[in-house]
């Protein structure tokens, strides 16, 4: 579906939906993410959240319907597509043997990077992230929050314009998780969109400027936190609240 | 067995960690229940008692010339140098591993327990796992020969002991100065990969020596003169024979060893340990350049071949792999005394084939970030087309060598061949792409859960493209024809085989 705005969509799902066997893991999901948003998608285990954020990397092929980033059909233009998408999953997966910049060397180089380049600008992100002194290091070395911190810069050292994180914050301590956050509001100043999913409530409450609320495959609710408030007919709640009352199973 | 020691006593010690390293290795292995497994190992080592008994009656109906007490003084000779060979291959990753891997080592540093006492308990460790190998199949014999009239050789008991403490001693200082020079993670590497390379040396060298004692035989009974054994036979022949100073000179000299490392060692060790906190700090704590030059092709390959060079363990597995292949054909030269040239063909298509499947394996099946891959903005062919080489290229530069010295003999079978090797290579690489077999790269490469039917296939294509290189070799063109035949035909079952399966690569 061609929408008639000059500027593209930073991401686009239209119908998308996911089988396996007999699975319906995601159905018929509509989703539109401006250019510089912050989107947070929640929703509760196994509601879809991480095979949509994969079906838009590129991981998993939709069962039916469109995925665009920033225009570009994912399905009929793959490589164009994940040009300027960076994708963070739940689980850091690095190479063991390779230290830090040469992770973000080859990640770079995937991106199509020049290597000089490459180079300083891993040096000053892993600087900035606090593994500046671990440059000599494998990363196999590294504590679940290092490469969780790695796994980051990787995914920011070609500058994407569209960053999908799944689960950011997990494994993460107090200092860690705040640098983080700031990084991303900071980059959505700047321009980039970010999509995340995140089972820590607060940090969608304080970060997103819109919400997607998924469940078992749908989607449930969308909005601003003040919309979906409404929504929820609790006025004043937090978003833990009215994450619960619009997630709600029906007694049985 | 607690009970046996005064808990906290190196004794103690030694008991229980014996125990957990037994109960370790079980476990790891899915042995069956441990009565069993004794029941066999002793039934085992039963039936070596009645191979040892059968082989010195025959030896001792024969033995009626003067120089029967040479030859069994001189055989004796080479048994010792056989088995410190296989014990000093067996101590030297033992020593690193037990060591420096940290496993309960936490515990016993956190310990009141002395690093005196620890250190012996691990160098006694080591020795109990370098000698229970070599004394179970070495013990028959000995036993045998005491029983049919040479008491003397229960000295080989003593021996053998003295030389598991001697060869303990060395592979401790060794590592130790491994880690002072190097650091322990290059120092872990080059023990795992050293010892590798004493296995390869120490089966050629067993094969090399059984071939010019073949030889060595045929000119002696050409020329009809006794055979004299030099004194690096005689020597330890005695010693094992139970010759009074020589026994008590080599036991002392094992005892002292062991005891001077353990002793005078420990502050290296100590340090070593601190260092080892650091798994992946180094002595040299260098600045690296690092060089991903731009381009797609450079960084696919740098980055697995440099995730492979990295891997100590993995490097040692696939060596042990490659001696294993290699094995076997040298014995076919050996015994059937086939023209080596040709030989070399067909060994070099078999171990290449059957190695470029094994990193086939790494770089597609167990690839750690496949998606990481799948969101990259590359074409997923592209890819595997430039992992497809990272698997291949390795192999052909190890083959150079083989190829230069081929070439240099027969020109035209040399090129022959290498059509040959790279058919070969790069089916079993592509059948690694289509029926791609589930892991990670930290398993071991023994434990990839293949099907039956893809293994054979696999080893099919590499027997094809073999049989392909022998039919050039002896111009045989029907022969060739066949080889080519199946090598081509046996990849495509595994195609067909593969698309109707569920596509198990990540990215």
């Amino acid at each position: 579906m061609q929408h008639s705005r000059t500027m593209p969509y930073a991401l686009e799902l239209t119908g998308v939906g996911k089988r396996f066997g007999t699975t319906q893991a995601v159905c018929n999901l509509n989703l539109r993410i401006e250019q510089g948003e912050f989107y947070a998608l929640l929703g509760p285990n196994g509601a879809g959240k991480t095979t949509t954020l994969r079906m838009i990397a590129g991981l998993l092929k939709p069962s039916e319907g469109e995925i665009c980033i920033l225009g570009e059909s994912v399905l009929g233009a793959p490589e164009r597509a994940k040009r300027p998408l960076a994708y963070l999953p739940d689980e850091p997966a690095l190479y063991g043997r390779l230290r830090p910049l040469e992770y973000l060397e080859f990640v770079a180089g995937l991106w199509g990077m020049p290597a000089e380049v490459a180079s300083a600008r891993g040096e000053e992100l892993l600087k900035w992230l606090g593994l500046g002194e671990h440059l000599h290091k494998y990363v196999d070395g590294f504590s679940r929050g290092m490469q969780q911190k790695l796994v980051l810069a990787g995914a920011l050292i070609h500058e994407p314009q569209l960053l999908i994180l799944d689960e950011p914050l997990t494994g993460l301590d107090a200092a860690a998780a705040r640098q983080i956050k700031d990084l991303l509001r900071e980059r959505v100043n700047a321009g980039m969109t970010v999509v995340l999913t995140t089972h820590i409530l607060d940090v969608a409450e304080r970060l997103a400027e819109r919400i997607g609320i998924i469940q078992h495959g749908r989607l449930i609710a969308e909005g601003t936190l003040e919309s979906l408030r409404q929504q929820a007919t609790s006025g004043s709640g937090t978003l833990e609240d009215v994450f619960l009352a619009i997630t709600a199973e029906p007694a049985t | 067995m607690n009970r046996l020691a005064k808990p906290g006593s190196t004794l103690w010690l030694l008991l229980n960690l014996l125990r957990i390293n037994w109960r370790q290795r079980r476990n790891s292995q899915n042995l069956v229940g441990p009565m069993l497994l004794w029941s066999g190992i002793t039934i085992l080592w039963l039936l070596l008692h009645a191979f040892a008994f059968f082989l010195f009656y025959i030896s001792t109906q024969h033995a009626v010339d003067a120089h029967a007490e040479i030859v069994f003084r001189a055989v004796s000779g080479i048994m010792f140098w056989l088995a410190c060979g296989f014990m000093l291959l067996l101590s030297l990753p033992a020593a690193a591993a037990a060591m420096f891997e940290r496993n309960n080592l936490d515990l016993l540093l956190a310990s009141p327990v002395s690093s005196r006492s620890i250190l012996i308990v691990l160098g006694l460790r080591i020795v109990a796992n370098s000698v229970a190998l070599p004394a179970f199949i070495l013990t028959p014999f000995v036993n045998m020969a005491a029983m049919l009239g040479h008491p003397s050789m229960l000295a080989a008991y003593p021996v053998l002991a003295a030389a598991a403490l001697l060869i303990t001693a060395l592979s401790m200082l060794v590592m130790l100065g491994l880690i002072a020079w190097l650091g322990v993670p290059r120092a872990r590497k080059f023990a795992r990969v050293a010892g590798m390379l004493l296995i390869a040396i120490w089966v050629i060298g067993t094969q090399v020596n059984a071939l010019l004692q073949q030889k060595h035989a045929a000119i002696v009974n050409a020329r009809h003169v006794a055979w004299q054994p030099g004194p690096w036979l005689t020597v330890p022949g005695a010693m094992v024979s139970g010759a009074p100073v020589l026994l008590l000179a080599f036991c002392a000299a094992g005892l002292a060893a062991f005891i001077g490392v353990v002793t005078f060692l420990r502050t290296i060790y100590l340090a070593g340990m601190g260092q080892a906190d650091d798994p992946d700090s180094t002595k040299r704590n260098r600045q690296y350049r690092y060089r991903w030059r731009a381009g797609m092709l450079q960084t696919v390959l740098w980055k697995e071949w440099r995730l492979i060079y990295r891997d100590p363990q993995l490097l040692s597995q696939i060596f042990l792999q490659v001696i294993g292949l290699v094995f076997a054909p040298v014995l076919l030269v050996q015994q059937f005394h086939v023209d080596a040239v040709m030989v070399l063909g067909v060994v070099v298509i078999y171990t290449g084939g059957l190695l470029a499947e094994v990193l086939a394996w790494l770089v597609f099946s167990a690839e750690d970030a496949p998606a990481l891959l799948a969101s990259a903005p590359v074409s997923r062919n592209l890819l595997i087309r430039y992992k497809m080489l990272a698997a291949q290229l390795p192999v052909w530069a190890l083959a150079v060598p083989v190829f230069a010295y081929m070439a240099w003999q027969r020109p035209l079978v040399a090129f022959g061949v290498a059509v040959m090797f790279v058919g070969a290579t790069s089916s079993t690489s592509a059948l690694m792409l289509w029926t791609p077999v589930a892991g990670s790269r930290h398993m071991r490469l023994a434990k990839r859960k293949r099907s039956l039917l893809d293994g054979l296939i696999v080893l099919l294509t590499v027997v094809g493209w073999a049989v392909g290189a022998y039919g050039i070799g002896s111009a045989h063109w029907l022969v060739m024809l066949i080889g080519v035949v199946v090598g081509l035909i046996a990849p495509m079952i595994g195609r067909w085989r593969g698309m109707r399966r569920e596509f198990a690569l990540g990215f």
